[in-house]
């Protein structure tokens, strides 16, 4: 699996803590730069009709935006800086993971990890501190009979728990799987291709399906950045209001 | 069915397995990645402290641009932009009212000129009408006039006449008396007689 490996650039160590610089962190830094380049473009044209890039920018705003008014409401403004940096940052791991030679920051847990449990921690704390014990209501759903409330509590308790890592798996296991799936099937086509002879012949058919798959992974990196934001606003919700 | 089901996953996995190991043969790295234990490098904690480092680094920085700078900028020039096409369309609601009043009045205006126009064609019709009325009626006492006074200057004509027949009657029949039966008769005698007799004559008839 070389195509995930991680492999320093410019070694840091900082206390005895490897911290390098490397190819992960430079496509994270392409990722950055991108993802500012564009928006900033985008937000210093203000022109009344929009021309090509502002509307692009626009066009994400508005696609942000409307995720938080539709799963949180309009109190999530407040949320909209975090969920649109969450929803950049995930589509341009997996949007530059397409391009052949790069590295897909989002393809690791660690990463994924690190971005959902900044949605956890920021749901916990935030919640605590807004609706202090009020907070733990979130577990106790109404209308539960007495007898089967330790079960619920528990159920609601470990969903809740289980939240960081389903959302962060959900994204590293997408981008592996994606990956995995395509090296193997490009793995097919050069099999077919050193047998010799006319076998070249059935690399055709791996090839027309990587093509596919090409499109269809494009598809799914977009597909999930969408899944990562909308989970989060509907996590983020619950700092908002309690249902119950 | 299920037999071939099953066969075909088979050999379907033994595709797959094939394909990766070539694929892991044929890449020049493969040997370094089996070196770091085989597993998926995901799992490998040392890589895990700078990855985490730089995402934060580079979350706190979109982060920090995107709040400060970037949003605000954008949300600005879209709201802007819902003002400006707000206005244009409340302009053009009060313009299409203006519009709107200024057709009933137009309207109305018309309505008014079609009735005074049609009061007046009336009331001159009927000031023609009498007027017309007036002219007939003069005309008609006119020649009334003048149809009674050319009856009265006939009927003087006829009395002055028949008066002259009478006294020409008179005294062609005191003539006649004379000549035939030798009497002298009266002449106004006979007058009067002659009178009678076409004062009778005329009541007759």
């Amino acid at each position: 699996m070389h195509q995930f490996q991680i492999s320093p650039i410019i070694p840091i160590d900082l206390g005895g803590v490897d911290i390098s610089f490397t190819n992960s962190s430079l496509w994270m830094m392409i990722g950055a730069i991108c993802s500012l380049v564009l928006m900033g473009l985008a937000a210093s044209r203000k022109s009344i009709i929009p021309g090509r890039v502002q509307m692009v920018g626009e066009e994400i705003y508005g696609f942000v935006e409307n995720l938080i008014t539709e799963n949180i409401g309009g109190k999530g403004k407040e949320y909209f800086p975090l969920v649109f940096t969450l929803f950049m940052m995930v589509i341009m791991g997996n949007l530059l993971g397409m391009l052949p030679y790069s590295f897909t920051y989002t393809s690791h847990l660690a990463v994924t990890a690190g971005l959902a449990l900044l949605v956890f921690f920021t749901v916990l704390v935030v919640g605590i501190i807004r609706h202090g014990f009020h907070f733990f209501h979130l577990f106790i759903p109404p209308g539960v009979p007495a007898w089967l409330l330790w079960l619920v509590v528990l159920i609601e308790l470990v969903s809740f728990i289980s939240r960081p890592v389903t959302l962060s798996v959900r994204l590293f296991a997408n981008m592996v799987a994606g990956h995995v799936l395509m090296k193997v099937i490009a793995g097919f086509a050069i099999m077919f291709a050193s047998m010799g002879g006319l076998a070249w012949a059935g690399s055709l058919l791996p090839i027309a399906f990587n093509i596919v798959m090409i499109g269809f992974e494009f598809f799914i990196a977009f597909i999930q950045a969408y899944v990562f934001a909308v989970l989060a606003c509907i996590y983020l919700k619950d700092t908002v209001e309690i249902a119950h | 069915m299920l037999i071939l089901k099953n066969a075909f996953f088979v050999m379907m996995g033994l595709f797959f397995s094939a394909g990766i190991a070539l694929a892991e043969e044929s890449m020049p790295h493969a040997e370094e990645a089996a070196h770091q234990g085989g597993g998926l490098p995901q799992f490998d904690p040392t890589s895990w402290p700078s990855q985490i480092f730089w995402l934060v680094v580079f979350f706190v920085i979109l982060y920090t641009i995107f709040s400060k700078s970037v949003l605000p900028s954008i949300g600005t020039t879209l709201g802007n932009r819902k003002a400006h096409i707000d206005r244009h369309i409340a302009e053009a609601e009060t313009l299409s009212k203006e519009a709107e009043i200024i057709d009933s009045e137009l309207k109305a205006a018309l309505r008014e000129a079609g009735q005074s126009a049609s009061s007046e064609i009336q009331s001159a019709e009927s000031d023609a009408k009498t007027r017309l009325a007036d002219a007939i009626a003069g005309f008609r006492d006119r020649y009334e006039k003048e149809i009674g006074d050319a009856e009265n200057r006939i009927q003087k004509a006829t009395d002055i006449a028949l008066q002259d027949m009478n006294s020409l009657v008179a005294t062609l029949a005191t003539q006649m008396a004379e000549k035939v039966a030798g009497i002298s008769a009266d002449a106004t005698q006979a007058e009067t007689v002659v009178r009678s007799l076409s004062n009778k004559a005329s009541k007759a008839a």
